[in-house]
Order: structure tokens, then sequence, then C-alpha cells
């Protein structure tokens, strides 16, 4: 068991398993390398990804199923290599919010984190087509259906 | 935006120190081959499109602005607390 000071939850205590473990960090934050998932009941379905080395640095991610049904996960050979895994199945992928105040918030689908959690690995994917936006627009009409 | 028209084997500069050659041209795919020095930063532009959202999305929102989203997003509002 392990316990960091983070500024969004004080305190949190995870078990050294828990820990994710990113060998390239993340575009923009190449250093941080651990990350924990945290999920709360009243933030459901959102899921915050945590650094365990900066206590400030916490994203708020969402299941990219639930914001895009039939999202097209394009993993690269490179990434399987990292995630340790052969397949897409099984894997979480999760999209990072982006909310800023005054702004109508918006997901990463450009650039999912998955995560292998058996390997405890994870990895930013970075599409090389244009089918999906770094900065979709988030709302519950919008899980509905149509196209993007 | 500038065009310039090269073949596969030429190449151009970019300032003084930064040379782009066309290495190869596929049906729907370009090689392209960059000699610049270290300092400079070479991006593809997806890799830069993620990074600026990842900037921004490090600025947590506040619980707040956090909920506000979450019950946005659920379909069932939920009862009042």
């Amino acid at each position: 068991m392990r316990e960091i000071e983070t500024s969004r939850f004080g305190p949190l205590r995870y078990e050294d398993t828990e820990s994710i473990e990113f060998p390239k960090g993340l575009p923009g934050f190449e250093s941080e390398r651990e990350f924990v998932l945290v999920e709360r009941p009243e933030s459901r379905p959102f899921l915050f990804m945590q650094s365990t080395t900066s206590p400030a640095l916490c994203f708020v991610t969402a299941p990219v199923a639930l914001l895009v049904p039939n999202y097209a996960l394009g993993l690269s050979a490179d990434d399987m290599l990292t995630l340790k895994t052969d397949e897409s199945a099984g894997l979480d992928v999760l999209a990072i919010v982006c909310a800023i105040e005054n702004q109508p918030p918006t997901v990463n689908l450009l650039g999912p984190v998955v995560i292998n959690r058996r390997a405890r690995r994870g990895v930013q994917t970075i599409r090389d087509d244009d089918r999906y936006s770094a900065r979709h627009p988030i709302s519950a009409k919008d899980s509905g259906g149509g196209s993007c | 935006m500038l065009v310039i028209r090269r073949r596969v084997g030429e190449s151009f500069w970019i300032g003084e120190q930064v040379e782009i050659e066309i290495l190869q041209i596929g049906a729907s795919q370009v090689k392209v081959g960059i000699r610049a020095p270290k300092d400079i930063t070479v991006l593809r532009t997806e890799v830069k499109l993620i990074q600026e959202a990842n900037l921004e999305s490090a600025r947590q929102p506040s619980a707040e602005a956090l909920q506000k989203i979450v019950d946005s997003f659920s379909d069932n509002p939920k009862p009042d607390r």
C-alpha cells in the first residue's frame, strides 16, 4: 500500500499493483511515467488519472465507448508492444476530458489513453488519420447516435 | 502557403539549418527525411494537437465544474442531494 499527496483527493492510498506504467509518458508530459486510476461514485462514469509523482497532475477521463459507440481503435504494433498485449480486447480505452472555464467541455478522441490493467501498462495512442478530433464536444445527447 | 514541387531524392531547406528530403512516394503516403539541429522540435501534427490538448486538460476543473459535466453527461438526472 502506498500513500501520496494529491491536489484533488488530498492523501490518496493505493495498492502497489494498481499503478499503471506509461513508459513514454504522455505528449507534453513525457516525464510522467506512472498514474493510478481513481474512481469516485459521484463522478461516474468518469475516471481520474492521477500522477503518482506530481500531486497536481490529475486528468479527468471518460470511457470512449460511452462517448462514441463503435469507436475504431487504431493501435500500432509499437503500442501493442508497450501494452504487452497482442489483442485489443480487454483494454481500457479512455478519452481525456478538457474542461476550461466558460468553454464547453471536450474530449480527446484523437489520442485516447489505452490501458492494459493486467500488465499495468498504458500508452496514449496517436491516430494517424483524422477520423476523430482532439476536441470532440461532450454531451449526453451525443452518445445517442449520429456520426462525427 | 508556399508550394514547391520535388521528386524523390530531392530536398529543400528551411532557413540555414533544416533540410527536408523526399525519400519515398507511395500511393497515399510520402516518406520525408528531416535533417535539423537537435534543439529544433519536429512533431507530427497529431502529436502537437494531442500535446496541446493534454496541456490544457491538465488544468483541472473545479469540483463544481466537474460535477456539472458529470450531471450533464448522465442520462438520468440525479435526485436532489
